[in-house]
């Protein structure tokens, strides 16, 4: 039988909330938990000093420790904040294993002979740690790699061989499985030792496969092999001019050179890139940045076009010369942010994403690189009681969820919707047929009714019909956001039909059903 | 020499071969068969342009009223069709009243704000469009209105403009009269609307239509029909009901 591999395994203690640290800014010098699903699973030191611990209820922590900082869980998050963390341990010794955000693992043969000692190993890994990323943390060395992960928790190089001794005064729950180590108390059996003198055949028989691998985990017996991970590829490309590029033919040839080898670069890897970064640096050392989508895949023409619309965009930037660099490009920069297994694109059988959506979607890529990414919209309907709050604007190239189920509003205007939806309202006074402007109590008695409209400071018209008043009342519960006001429909001796508003007063014509 | 005369026949039927496809290529674009060539448009739209729009037109949508929403039903039959529409410059597009009318809102972009580079900002977009709606910011110059309506022939982009500030459009439709109904004196909703739709390049010709009728769309107004107002729309339109559904 093989013997179990000497693992040397990294732990940086309470992840989530370091991960919460480096990605929201929340000091993890103050109390602080990390909460999924209403329990605590991480806290920090402060937090757990004043009696906080994993598994309480969110109340019960807040109990304990009134002024706890509570942070949501997310597993993503702290995965892309562990990244640094391994390629750091990367730039030291290959091949890591992730085993889970805040914890990897690699063959400890490799650094320890390489730094004269595992132990002189370790501690080049934990410094080289905390001097790339400023994180804290602790190494363990054992044989296997479950050993070396609780040898990392004591921060403890057990000696080769002396493995089966370390484990066997540890309590049977670190093997992380509740059903099991729950049966095994109420037998008795509570420290790894006593598990793994069972023998092998009765766990077998009587726990099953899972629980005789659990055993050989605590007869310190782990010959699993560690899943390295492969590095990412590095898939920028830049490069540097010696003449600033400061017309737009220039930076056009420039670009078409570059997506020439970014995309051969991603061929290569077979990946294709969803979200491109452009990075321009000038020569008075401005950095501009911008970030492209693309749902489907970029070829080199389309990386090649980009390039040149976004340098056409910033070297003639019109208006108020506003974010227009002082001087040419210096250096460009590529960077494919979000790829994707490229397995071929397949284009839609009837024109969703054929030839015309191609051709709209340059045209509009045109515009945003003219104007700015938010300039383009396009609108996605949702719930909402008044024209415009039905309409969400997403820039264009963006995802476009829909807000929600489109459910029943009581009190939404019923259809047709005015096609006219200023996005101020225009102010107005409604007169009743003596001239004074028309009131409505707040039991909605309409004090006379409408006769004539003045709308922005235009002549007052008469009025034919009106409707209303309609009452909406929309989040009296937050006193900030409330919003109260009453509207009618009124149609006009000139013909046209007007959305107005009476709040706090004031008249406002909301809409035009022009 | 009897070769040469035996091979002249068989060359002018070819010519003449030619000659019929040409016509019968011809033939098919100054049809309104012609599909790609004319815009599609909603049904009692069609009635307005006795052969069709063409594509890459500049149509000015101007006169008092229901304006917008004149512009919203030609751009939902090209939508309903497949096609993209573009609106730039009206910052106060309805977008649910475009959506009942007819178009699709997954294939409409805005530029609500192009600012002074309106004209680039068009002129950037009319290749990928089918319809494109514009208002500009003032009154547009005779040549650079003319630039533009080549760029727009070329890319075969129909233009709208709202207002009379585009000079030389090759068609100007306008509502000349609007009445809406279903509102009465404190009592009822709008419910929809009759508009006369007049066509400049064909005088005389005016079309009533329902701008929109009743629950959406837009339709001809059967001028041997009453206009269809319900029972409860009477009297409602009398006051004798408060049919307040909108609270």
């Amino acid at each position: 039988m093989d013997a179990p591999l000497r693992t040397l395994a990294v732990w940086c203690p309470d992840w989530p909330v370091v991960a919460a640290e480096i990605a929201e800014g929340v000091s993890a010098h103050d109390p602080v938990a990390v909460l999924a699903a209403n329990r605590v699973v991480a806290c920090s030191e402060a937090a757990r000093a004043e009696g906080v611990r994993r598994g309480l209820r969110k109340r019960e922590a807040q109990s304990r420790c009134p002024h706890l900082v509570v942070v949501a869980d997310d597993p993503v998050r702290d995965a892309r904040t562990f990244e640094p963390v391994v390629a750091a341990v990367e730039e030291l010794a290959p091949g890591v294993e992730v085993v889970r955000p805040g914890a990897c693992a690699l063959a400890a043969r490799g650094p320890s002979g390489y730094f004269g000692g595992e132990e002189r190993a370790a501690q080049r890994i934990v410094e080289h740690v905390a001097q790339v990323c400023a994180v804290e943390s602790q190494v363990g060395i054992a044989d296997g790699g479950f050993a070396a992960g609780l040898a990392a928790r004591a921060g403890r190089i057990v000696p080769p061989g002396g493995t089966a001794d370390f484990l066997s005064p540890v309590g049977v729950t670190v093997l992380d499985r509740p059903q099991l180590t729950d049966l095994l108390r109420r037998l008795g059996i509570r420290t790894l030792g006593d598990f793994s003198a069972l023998p092998v055949r009765d766990v077998l028989a009587r726990f099953g496969f899972d629980a005789a691998y659990a055993h050989r985990l605590a007869a310190g017996r782990d010959v699993a092999p560690l899943a390295v991970r492969r590095p990412p590829p590095d898939l920028d490309v830049q490069q540097t001019y010696d003449e600033p590029l400061d017309r737009v033919d220039a930076a056009a040839f420039a670009a078409r050179g570059l997506a020439q080898r970014l995309h051969e670069r991603l061929a290569a890897y077979g990946l294709a890139c969803t979200r491109l970064v452009i990075e321009a640096v000038t020569a008075h050392g401005e950095e501009l940045h911008r970030t492209w989508r693309h749902e489907g895949m970029l070829s080199t023409t389309g990386i090649a076009d980009r390039v040149r619309w976004q340098l056409d965009g910033w070297l003639t930037r019109t208006g108020t010369g506003e974010g227009r660099p002082t001087a040419g490009i210096l250096r460009l920069r590529l960077m494919p942010d979000g790829v994707v297994r490229h397995a071929g694109l397949q284009p839609g059988l009837w024109g969703d994403a054929g030839e015309e959506q191609e051709r709209a979607h340059r045209a509009l890529t045109r515009v945003q690189g003219m104007l700015g990414p938010e300039a383009v919209v396009t609108a996605v309907l949702g719930g909402g009681r008044s024209p415009a709050d039905r309409v969400r604007l997403v820039p264009w190239g963006d995802e476009r969820a829909s807000a929600g189920p489109d459910a029943t509003w009581p009190g939404r205007l019923p259809s047709p919707a005015p096609a006219v939806v200023p996005p101020q309202p225009l102010p107005a006074v409604v007169y009743a047929a003596d001239g004074s402007p028309v009131e409505v109590t707040g039991r909605l008695a309409v004090s006379a009714p409408p006769a004539r409209v003045a709308v922005d400071r235009a002549g007052p018209v008469d009025v034919v019909g009106w409707a209303g008043p309609w009452p909406v009342d929309e989040r009296w519960w937050a006193p900030a956001e409330a919003y109260r006001r009453v509207r009618f429909q009124v149609t006009l001796d000139d013909g046209r039909a007007l959305l107005v508003v009476l709040s706090g007063g004031q008249w406002a014509v909301e809409a035009i059903y022009e | 020499m009897a070769e040469i005369l035996a091979l002249r026949p068989r060359a002018t039927t070819t010519v003449a071969g030619a000659g019929s496809t040409l016509r019968a290529i011809l033939g098919d674009t100054a049809a309104e068969s012609a599909i790609g060539v004319r815009l599609p448009l909603l049904p009692p739209l069609d009635k307005l342009f006795g052969r069709g729009l063409r594509r890459g037109a500049v149509v000015a949508v101007d006169g008092d009223a229901a304006r917008m929403s004149l512009a919203m039903a030609l751009m939902a039959g090209v939508s309903g069709d497949g096609g993209w529409c573009g609106v730039v410059g009206v910052p106060s597009f309805g977008c649910v009243a475009a959506s009942e009318l007819g178009v699709r809102l997954d294939r409409l972009a805005m530029v609500p704000q192009p600012g002074p580079v309106w004209a680039e900002a068009m002129a950037a977009m009319l290749p990928g469009m089918d319809v494109l709606l514009v208002q500009p910011p003032g009154l547009v110059p005779g040549r650079l209105a003319r630039r533009l309506a080549a760029r727009a022939r070329q890319a075969r982009c129909t233009v709208l403009t709202l207002g009379p500030v585009w000079e030389g459009a090759d068609v100007r439709i306008s509502a000349v009269h609007q009445e809406w109904l279903g509102v009465g004196a404190g009592s009822g909703r709008l419910r929809s609307r009759r508009v006369r739709v007049a066509v400049s390049n064909r005088p005389g010709s005016e079309l009533d239509v329902w701008l929109p009728a009743e629950g959406g769309g837009v339709a001809e107004v059967e001028l041997t029909v009453q206009p269809p107002l319900s029972i409860v729309d009477r009297r409602v339109a009398a006051g004798a009901v408060d049919l307040d559904e909108a609270v």
